[in-house]
C-alpha cells in the first residue's frame, strides 16, 4: 500500500496547490477592494466571501453540485465552451478547497492592506507612478506577509477539507480521494485503522511542516516592512 | 508664478484660498488647523477642490472652468511629507530612484549622483530606511522627490518630526539646494523660525482662507496679523550681512540698514546674507539712551504708529519699518529715542 499512500500524499498537496494557486490573484483582489474601497454592496460582499467560513461544509459542496454539476448551470457552460469539467474530477476537490479556503486568504491579505500607511501609496503617486505601478511596486510588496499567510491558511485548510469535497466530487481513489477522505474511508474499513493512523501521523507532519514555513516566511517578509 | 485661486469643502471646513506669488521658496505659514495641508493636498492632487484653479509657471494642473485635473502622477510636483514616508521595503538607493525612473528621459535633468552629493546620502544608499536617523530619512525624502524631476518642491512641515539638531542639519541642506538647483519650494510650515529662514514671499493662512502675502519681513512684521502670526512669536525680520566675527566672545557683528547687530557667533562667512529675526518681546524701549546695562544691541529710532490695544509699537529706522512690542509698558510712549535689543537670533 506504500505506492498508495504516497499517491493520496501527492494528489493532496497537488489539490491543496492548485487550489492555493488559483485563489491567491482572487483572493488579493477581493482584499485590496474591501480594504480600500467604498461601494454599494460592500457589505453584502464581505458577507458573501465569509459564508463558507459559516455554513456547513455539506451545504457548501451541495452548492457546488448544482451550480458546476455535469448538469449545473456554470458546470455545462464551462464544459461547452472551455471543456473544463470539475464534476468527480480532481479539479474540482481543488475548487471546493479554494471555496472553504478563500475567507481565512482574504482576511489575511485584508488585515495586511488596511494596515498599509495610505499616504505611501500617496507618495508613490505624486513620484510619477501610475495606479496599477503603485499597486504592484508598493502596496503588493507591503502586504506580502498578509499574502503569505493568507496562502498557508489556506493551503493548511485545502489539506484538511473534507465535506465540501466529499459532497461535490465524491471520493473516488485516484481521482479526489484526498488524505482526510482516504483517513475516512479507512476507518470504514475493518482492518483499515494501521494505515488510517499512519496517514494522520503523515497529516500532521504535514500540517506542522505548513506552519513552520508560514512562519519563516513571514519573519523574511517582515524583516523589510517592519520599522522601529 | 504660481497662480492659485480655490475654493473646496472638506466637511465643515471651509478652504478659500487665492494667491499669486513668485519666489524660489514660497512659504505657506499659518497655525495648525489653518488650511495648509488641505492646499498641499489640493496642489498635489490628492483632493479636489470644488471650483478654481492652480497654475504652476504657465501650466494648469487644476482648472474647473477648463475641465483640467491632472492625476497626482502627471503633476510633476515633489511632495515631501512631515512624516519621511519611504518606502521600507526598498533600499535607499531603490528609494531615490523610484520617481527618477518614472520620470521621462528627456526630463531627466536632475542626476541621481548630484543628489547623491548634495544631500549627503553616499554612505547611506545600500542601507534600509529603518536603519536611517530621523534627519537622514528626511534627507533620503528630499532626495527621492527630486529626482523625481518635479517643477515644483511641495515641503509640508518637512521638520516637524525631528528634534532641534536634526531640523539644522536639514535645513541646511534645503537652503543648499535652493541654491543650487533652482526648484521652487513651497514651503509650508507652522513654525516662525522656520518661515523666516527659509521663506522669500509668504503667504499666511488662517482658517482656510489667504489673509496675505507678501515678503516675508513685511508679512510676519505686520501688526494687524499678529493674532495670526503668533502672540509671542510677533517679530521683525532683519535681512542683513555677516560684517565681522569675534571669535574670543563667540559673538558676530552683522549689518543692515538700520544699523548693526551683535549677535552670538553664526555659522556664516563674512559678506554673506543672513536673516535676522528680532522677536518683540526681547524688545524693549527707552526714552533716553540707557546706560549700566548689559544690553548690545541699542538702536536709535522713533514710534512710527502704535496699537495700544495690541502693545505694539512700529519702528521706524531709515528707510525700513519694522514691529516690536514693549515688553512692559505696552507702548505708552508715543515717541522714543532709543531701543534696546536683547534678542536671541535665527539666521
Amino acid at each position: 500500500m506504500a505506492s498508495d499512500e504516497a499517491g493520496i500524499i501527492l494528489l493532496s498537496l497537488k489539490v491543496a496547490t492548485a487550489s492555493v494557486v488559483f485563489s491567491v490573484p482572487a483572493a488579493i483582489f477581493f482584499a485590496y477592494a474591501l480594504a480600500r474601497w467604498n461601494f454599494p454592496g460592500k457589505t453584502l460582499l464581505d458577507a458573501l466571501l465569509h459564508l463558507p467560513l459559516v455554513l456547513p461544509p455539506v451545504v457548501v459542496g451541495f452548492s457546488l453540485l448544482l451550480l458546476f454539476g455535469k448538469q449545473g448551470f456554470l458546470g455545462r457552460w464551462l464544459d461547452d465552451w472551455f471543456g473544463i469539467v470539475f464534476a468527480f474530477r480532481w479539479t474540482g476537490a481543488a475548487l471546493a478547497s479554494a471555496i472553504m479556503g478563500f475567507p481565512l486568504m482574504v482576511r489575511a491579505i485584508r488585515l495586511s492592506i488596511t494596515a498599509i500607511d495610505r499616504r505611501l501609496e500617496t507618495v508613490a503617486r505624486t513620484l510619477g507612478g501610475s495606479r496599477l505601478w503603485v499597486f504592484t511596486s508598493v502596496t503588493l510588496p507591503l502586504a506580502l506577509p498578509g499574502v503569505v499567510t493568507g496562502v498557508l491558511l489556506s493551503f493548511a485548510r485545502s489539506l484538511g477539507e473534507f465535506g465540501a469535497t466529499i459532497t461535490f466530487v465524491s471520493n473516488i481513489p485516484g481521482e479526489t480521494e484526498t488524505l482526510p477522505l482516504a483517513i475516512y474511508s479507512l476507518i470504514q474499513t475493518p482492518g483499515g485503522d494501521a494505515q488510517a493512523l499512519r496517514l494522520s501521523g503523515i497529516a500532521i507532519v504535514l500540517s506542522i511542516v505548513a506552519l513552520a514555513v508560514s512562519e519563516w516566511l513571514t519573519r523574511r517578509s517582515q524583516k523589510f516592512v517592519a520599522r522601529p | 508664478m504660481i497662480d492659485v485661486d480655490i475654493e473646496q469643502r472638506l466637511g465643515s471646513f471651509e478652504l478659500s484660498v487665492s494667491f499669486r506669488a513668485e519666489a524660489p521658496i514660497l512659504g505657506l505659514f499659518g497655525r495648525s488647523g489653518s488650511g495648509k495641508t488641505s492646499l498641499v493636498n489640493a496642489f498635489a492632487g490628492v483632493s479636489r477642490p470644488q471650483r478654481g484653479h492652480i497654475v504652476v509657471n504657465g501650466e494648469a494642473l487644476f482648472d474647473s472652468d477648463g475641465g483640467v485635473d491632472l492625476p497626482p502622477e502627471r503633476r510633476r510636483l515633489g511632495y515631501v511629507f512631515q512624516d519621511d514616508l519611504l518606502f521600507p521595503h526598498l533600499s535607499v538607493e531603490a528609494n531615490i530612484l523610484y520617481g527618477f525612473h518614472r520620470a521621462p528621459q528627456a526630463a531627466r535633468a536632475i542626476e541621481p549622483g548630484h543628489i547623491v552629493e548634495l544631500l549627503g546620502l553616499e554612505r547611506l544608499l545600500r542601507r534600509f530606511p529603518a536603519a536611517l536617523s530621523g534627519g537622514e530619512r528626511q534627507r533620503v525624502a528630499i532626495g527621492r522627490a527630486l529626482l523625481a524631476q518635479p517643477r515644483l518642491l511641495l515641503m509640508d512641515e518637512p521638520l516637524a518630526s525631528l528634534d532641534v539638531l536634526r531640523q539644522n542639519e536639514v535645513l541646511r541642506y534645503i537652503e543648499q539646494l535652493r541654491d543650487d538647483l533652482h526648484i521652487p519650494i513651497v514651503y509650508v510650515s507652522h513654525s516662525v523660525g522656520e518661515i523666516t529662514r527659509l521663506a522669500d514671499i509668504v503667504v499666511l493662512l488662517a482658517d482656510g482662507k489667504s489673509l496675505a502675502v507678501g515678503d516675508v519681513d513685511d508679512v510676519m512684521g505686520r501688526l494687524e496679523l499678529r493674532p495670526h502670526t503668533g502672540r509671542y512669536e510677533a517679530g521683525a525680520v532683519i535681512e542683513a550681512t555677516v560684517a565681522s566675527h569675534d571669535l574670543t566672545d563667540g559673538l558676530a557683528t552683522l549689518k543692515f540698514q538700520g544699523g548693526e547687530l551683535v549677535v552670538p557667533s553664526v555659522e556664516a562667512l563674512i559678506g554673506e546674507r543672513v536673516r535676522v529675526r528680532i522677536r518683540a518681546r526681547d524688545v524693549a524701549l527707552a526714552t533716553e539712551p540707557p546706560r549700566r546695562v548689559s544690553v548690545l544691541n541699542i538702536l536709535k529710532g522713533s514710534v512710527a504708529a502704535s496699537l495700544p490695544n495690541q502693545g505694539c509699537c512700529s519702528w521706524t529706522s531709515r528707510s525700513r519699518r519694522s514691529t516690536y512690542c514693549d515688553r512692559t509698558r505696552y507702548c505708552a510712549i508715543s515717541s522714543s529715542f532709543a531701543m534696546t535689543f536683547t534678542f536671541r537670533s535665527s539666521t
